[in-house]
């Protein structure tokens, strides 16, 4: 559906969508479901809201329809991998900061994810869900906290 | 004097009858058409000295000159036949056969015309001139016959095994002193008569003798000591066999060249276990596929007359017991190679021993590889493995000790910490087992930059102080000025907080763990000293092994993989530096990690 847009709608459309919401909206790419929730637990208790999709086709997707304040993206993903997630964003003005969220750490592999456009790179096995809190509120301001 | 030449000149009959019969005994022997010229050309000569004898002895001019003509045919015959002897080594030309055969006819024909035999008298009424250029004819015409096969023979010894080397140069320097024999005798019949030179001339004839009898069957201790320079090759080329194991093939196909060049022989082939060659060079009869059964009965090996060769020949068949069965080294000889005896068969059946050691080791060598390789692969995918579900224990714990998950108890809080640090402690284990299949992958990557080695040591040490108990004592001494150093800094503390977790590991008891930064000869040096239990001195060899614990007693109970030491060290060597200890067991040890200042 959103294919048929026209183009200069989907460069006004994210600014009053993510303008509308009381809470900023994290799309969390991830295949494990005990990992995801464990982050979108803290994450919606820091004042996130957070949507997760499990592979890189759905993340692609839901970064061009619901348009998130902030993606954290796995790299090894099922049907789409979090670099082609990258690359197809890449030329995007409008795309969201990406955040990586990988179990590789290889210099290679985080020289690639920054190089096509990824704000940071976090190794997860180095990165708890405090930390990754954290570095969110860093680049996006939570709204009300959900105590 | 004259007694003296005839002496010598029976000497030289009898030898040469003696080299005939042996010639024929071999020919007999082996019945092969090489070895059949060969006895024909010496034996003729034979037959010509013995005719010499029995000629002198007698006294009717016409038989005597019967005898002489007889004589000259059989000397043209002795260079017919070491013609065709060369003809089944290096093909003679038809057309070449033909002239030569043509050449021989017309020679002995002039000769029984002109009544050579009967001597430069006035009797027969043929000019002495004539005579004359019919005597140079003959001896130029068996020159060329023999003259040819020796210049070739000469020629074909170069770059062959060391046994057919010798025989060859044999066999041409034995003829060239006979061609010199004749061309005085033929060309200089007025010098040949003077005493002196005839005996000059019988003596080399003598002197041929032992060169022909030794190309001809050289004993053992003659074929051993031709041998002996090719020895000391052959020792260096079976250590290269038994030291360096690449591929079983490049191996089978380099034990050949030597087994073939031991030998002198024309073709060999290792056969493996199941049959198969490994590695063949030359050419192999059919019948060749038929010897490979019943190996294990003879161990020493064997040797078997071939019959469907391009010509006779025989073949050693030397058992190789591998480990996974017997397989087979097999020799052929070839038109240059003399019949295989019990010399070569023991010569081969010893390096054979060296090449079924060889073999078998590259197999073992292979297996150790790919054991390696699934060792690492392991060690790569258990770690991965192992990674999510820490990281998700781990991310809860501190969710847990944050609040993130409602209020903890008091019972809960008091065990929180413990939970942390062995997740934490299990944490490190796996990125240490990653970072060595990493660095067994030859995949580790470091990011060296301008390091004060002093903030890594405090970082360390306020990392690993939770890890400490009320019984220890944690210090840190640093210079005032800093200590800089080109390094991974992210590497250096995972040597450091190693270094430190191991000096808390091993002092169960407690007492003082020092982190001292210093420079030493343009070198940053962390050490870190503990009063633990310390490491016996025979056992200082392991600790930096990959997986090298040393359980004992006291040990026993501490958890480890036996990787951090192997890392810290392999880590700290990457960066020009190493990791070196020094212990008092039941004092302490003093682990020292250094490397190179930034000037």
């Amino acid at each position: 559906m959103i294919a048929t847009f026209p183009s200069h709608r989907t460069t006004v459309m994210p600014m009053l969508a993510r303008g509308r919401r009381k809470r900023p909206l994290i799309l969390l790419v991830e295949d494990d479901h005990m990992m995801a929730e464990m982050y979108s637990f803290q994450l919606e208790r820091d004042g996130y809201q957070v949507e997760t999709v499990t592979d890189g086709k759905q993340g692609l997707d839901a970064i061009r329809r619901r348009r998130p304040d902030l993606v954290l993206l796995d790299l090894r993903l099922p049907v789409m991998e979090g670099f082609e997630v990258l690359e197809s964003l890449a030329t995007d003005p409008t795309r969201p900061p990406i955040l990586i969220l990988s179990n590789y750490g290889d210099s290679r592999m985080v020289s690639r994810g920054l190089q096509l456009g990824a704000r940071d790179y976090l190794i997860k096995s180095a990165t708890t869900p405090i930390t990754l809190s954290e570095k969110v509120r860093s680049i996006v301001p939570p709204g009300a906290p959900n105590l | 004097m004259n007694a003296l030449l005839s002496v010598v000149q029976l000497l030289v009959s009898l030898f040469f009858i003696l080299l005939g019969i042996f010639a024929l005994r071999a020919w007999l022997h082996e019945r092969n058409p090489s070895s059949g010229w060969l006895a024909l050309a010496v034996g003729s000569l034979g037959a010509v000295s013995l005719l010499g004898r029995v000629q002198t002895s007698l006294s009717p001019p016409l038989l005597t000159e019967l005898i002489g003509d007889f004589d000259i045919g059989l000397i043209l015959l002795s260079a017919y036949a070491l013609l065709r002897f060369r003809g089944t080594f290096i093909p003679l030309r038809p057309t070449t056969h033909a002239a030569v055969v043509a050449l021989l006819l017309v020679t002995e024909t002039l000769s029984i015309a002109t009544r050579l035999t009967a001597g430069p008298s006035a009797r027969t009424g043929i000019p002495v001139w004539l005579q004359q250029v019919v005597v140079i004819e003959l001896v130029a015409a068996w020159g060329l016959c023999v003259l040819d096969p020796i210049i070739r023979f000469a020629w074909a010894s170069r770059n062959r095994p060391a046994v057919q080397r010798a025989r060859l140069r044999s066999l041409s320097i034995g003829f060239a002193l006979l061609v010199l024999v004749f061309l005085v005798a033929g060309a200089a019949p007025a010098l040949a008569r003077n005493p002196v030179v005839q005996l000059g001339t019988q003596l080399m004839a003598l002197l041929s003798v032992p060169f022909i009898y030794a190309s001809l069957s050289p004993p053992i201790w003659l074929r051993r000591s031709w041998r002996e320079r090719e020895s000391e090759a052959l020792r260096l080329a079976v250590r290269d066999l038994l030291l360096f194991s690449p591929s079983r093939q490049v191996l089978a196909e380099r034990a050949l060249e030597w087994a073939q060049r031991l030998v002198g022989a024309d073709a060999a082939m290792i056969a493996d276990s199941d049959g198969s060659a490994l590695a063949a060079h030359g050419v192999w009869p059919e019948s060749v596929k038929g010897l490979l059964h019943d190996l294990e009965r003879e161990p020493a090996g064997r040797i078997v007359r071939l019959t469907d060769a391009q010509q006779p020949g025989s073949a050693m068949i030397l058992p190789l017991p591998l480990d996974a069965g017997t397989g087979a080294l097999i020799v052929l000889s070839g038109p240059y190679t003399p019949y295989f005896g019990s010399d070569e068969l023991t010569w081969l059946s010893g390096y054979a021993t060296s090449i079924t050691a060889a073999l078998d080791r590259a197999i073992l060598t292979e297996r150790i590889a790919a054991l390696e390789r699934t060792k690492t692969e392991f060690l790569n995918l258990a770690s991965h493995e192992l990674r999510g579900p820490i990281t998700l224990v781990r991310g809860y714990l501190d969710m847990l000790a944050n609040g993130s998950l409602g209020a903890v108890s008091k019972e809960l809080r008091r065990v929180l910490p413990a939970l942390q640090i062995k997740a934490d402690e299990m944490n490190s284990l796996i990125e240490q087992m990653i970072e060595a299949a990493r660095l067994e992958e030859g995949r580790l990557e470091l990011h060296p930059v301008e390091t004060d080695l002093r903030e890594l040591a405090r970082r360390a040490v306020d990392v690993i102080a939770p890890l400490t108990n009320k019984e220890h004592a944690l210090k840190v001494e640093t210079p005032a000025q800093a200590v800089r150093a080109t390094v991974d800094p992210e590497r250096v503390s995972t040597i450091l907080a190693n270094l430190l977790s191991n000096a808390i590991k091993y002092s169960p008891r407690g007492g003082e763990i020092r982190c001292a930064v210093t420079r030493e000869d343009g070198m940053a040096v962390v050490e870190v000293t503990d009063q633990g239990v310390g490491i016996a001195p025979e056992e200082m060899d392991k600790l930096f092994t990959r997986f090298g614990r040393i359980p004992n007693q006291e040990t026993r109970h501490i958890g480890g993989t036996g990787l951090g030491l192997y890392l810290s060290r392999q880590l700290a060597r990457m960066q020009g530096g190493d990791v070196t200890v020094r212990s008092i067991p039941g004092k302490g040890s003093t682990f020292r990690f250094a490397v190179p200042l930034t000037p």
